[in-house]
């Protein structure tokens, strides 16, 4: 199963950025304050899923014959194993 | 031909010469048996003979090139070393003020060239070079080199300021170029590990020292970048001499270092170390550790300005809110509200709208962070005014037209009261007006 990739987090928490200078001029209506705050709020949860969604692994990069490129598991005393996720409904 | 020198002290010290008896030369062969005994000389006459002798034979003084061996320093002073070929050896003192300038870190083996004068030590009586320079064989070759490849890249514009690209503010994946045992390795990833315990590395594994070196890391950052497996690569080396660095002040690295696609980050040796991959590189890092440091932000930082952007977004609607509650209160008190009624209602009927999302943010605001996040991630796009009645507000309605001021109403006009789960029908008894404000839920807004 492949999962859709989460969009950027950079993009996101740029248009967030965009949103809240745009909103805290104030000078927007109140209805495109509620939108851009739709918007934000939307920027936001993109962004913590971009967050959640990014995975933690170590590799080793390695070319096969023929110039393939092959990832192996790589270990490292420096690199504890995969801490508990806080719990998130 | 040359006159054999004689140093003037020396002359000064010996006896005054006794003239030869006078007499017939001796006739026929001279006598045999041994010569007569030179006269005895004092051993500081000698090696005070010797030095001058030294000293003015070689007065230029001399280039010697040789493996250093035995390399000593006793308590950070002057250097000593024996400097040997395959078949004589030299002993050698570099002073510690002619240090200074001395360009790598003499090591045993190392081919180096020694240019001093030759001396005789008097308490010893050893042959010893007093060296006032010493580097190690083709650095001076070397360093012209690399004077070469900063001006060929400088002029190409490789370490313009222009060129640096941003590093990315998360990064799903990191790429790191270094050898995969040492102090660098383990010192990127502990930062990382302590910093942003939710990205992948993928290791390039290289050796970082040597004459294969600079090939490897070139080749290394190559296939890294073709992959295109990684938002920002890390090419890293701890501390050494200058000599153990110098892979990264190959143009081959460097030129590898331009043609990344995505930005580099260089975290090569100690801070006083800059070298080439450094001026090529978008981001220097005057160590490992600080490379791993630019690469991923703290997650609680990013954790934190994310809150942070919530409260703002939270507080900028609320002000717009307060800011139209104002006007829309002025406007009822100027007008009139009956002449502008039908103007009055539709305003308070978006600033309600706006109301009930502000007051499901605030809300929000209240509960614990992971809820928070829960919340911002499952419900705030998908508010409804039936979530909004669930939280036990109600919506009056009177001939179809939303109640929002009491005074709307009179005694016997039939309501209509919407609750999440169903509508109720009254009749009004009385009216009670506290003033012809607009709509409740300021408390909830504030």
């Amino acid at each position: 199963v492949s999962e859709p990739k989460p969009a950027k987090f950079e993009d996101e928490l740029t248009r967030l950025e965009e949103i809240l200078r745009r909103l805290e001029r104030g000078d927007l209506t109140l209805d495109d304050s509620v939108a851009e705050y739709e918007r934000g709020i939307a920027a936001l949860r993109a962004c913590r899923a971009a967050l959640d969604s990014a995975e933690r692994k170590i590799e080793e990069l390695v070319r096969a014959q023929g110039g393939e490129v092959e990832l192996r598991p790589f270990q490292h005393e420096a690199w504890k194993p995969e801490p508990k996720r806080e719990e998130r409904r | 031909m040359k006159r054999p020198w004689r140093d003037p002290r020396e002359r000064a010290n010996e006896p005054p010469r006794v003239p030869a008896p006078a007499g017939p030369p001796p006739a026929g062969p001279p006598p045999a048996g041994p010569p007569p005994a030179p006269r005895a000389r004092s051993v500081a006459e000698v090696v005070a003979r010797v030095r001058g002798l030294l000293a003015h034979e070689f007065r230029d003084g001399v280039v010697v090139q040789g493996e250093a061996s035995n390399v000593r320093r006793p308590r950070g002073g002057h250097l000593y070393l024996t400097l040997k070929d395959r078949r004589a050896q030299l002993r050698v003192v570099v002073f510690e003020r002619d240090l200074i300038g001395v360009p790598a870190k003499i090591e045993d083996g190392m081919q180096v060239v020694v240019r001093g004068r030759l001396d005789a030590y008097p308490d010893s009586g050893d042959l010893q070079l007093v060296a006032s320079w010493i580097e190690p064989v083709g650095l001076g070759e070397r360093e012209a080199r690399l004077a070469r490849t900063r001006d060929v890249l400088r002029a190409e514009g490789l370490f313009d300021i222009a060129r640096k690209r941003p590093l990315p503010r998360l990064p799903r994946s990191i790429g790191l170029v270094t050898s995969p045992t040492g102090a660098a390795i383990r010192d990127v990833l502990s930062t990382i590990d302590r910093r942003f315990p939710r990205v992948r590395v993928i290791v390039s594994p290289v050796r970082v020292t040597g004459e294969v070196a600079a090939p490897e890391i070139a080749l290394a950052l190559r296939v890294l970048d073709r992959a295109a497996i990684a938002d920002v690569i890390i090419v890293a080396r701890g501390g050494g001499s200058r000599e153990e660095l110098w892979a990264f002040n190959e143009e081959v690295v460097a030129r590898a270092i331009a043609g990344c696609r995505v930005p580099v980050i260089a975290g090569v040796g100690h801070e006083t170390d800059v070298t080439v991959a450094d001026l090529v590189a978008d981001v220097r890092a005057p160590t490992p550790t600080a490379a791993a440091e630019l690469a991923v932000p703290e997650l609680k930082a990013i954790e934190g300005a994310l809150d942070d952007a919530r409260a703002r977004l939270a507080a900028a609607l609320r002000g717009r809110v307060r800011d139209a509650r104002r006007r829309v209160d002025a406007a009822a008190r100027s007008y009139g509200f009956r002449a502008t009624g039908e103007r009055i209602r539709e305003r308070a009927r978006r600033l309600d709208e706006a109301e009930r999302r502000l007051g499901h943010a605030v809300e929000i605001g209240l509960r614990s962070r992971a809820e928070r996040i829960a919340a911002a991630a499952g419900k705030l796009d998908s508010l409804s005014p039936l979530k909004v009645l669930a939280r036990g507000y109600s919506l009056t309605t009177s001939e179809g037209q939303v109640v929002r001021d009491a005074t709307e109403l009179a005694p016997g006009d039939r309501i209509e009261t919407r609750l999440a789960n169903g509508v109720v029908t009254s009749t009004v008894e009385s009216v009670a007006a506290d003033r012809p404000a607009v709509a409740a839920g300021e408390g909830e807004a504030a």
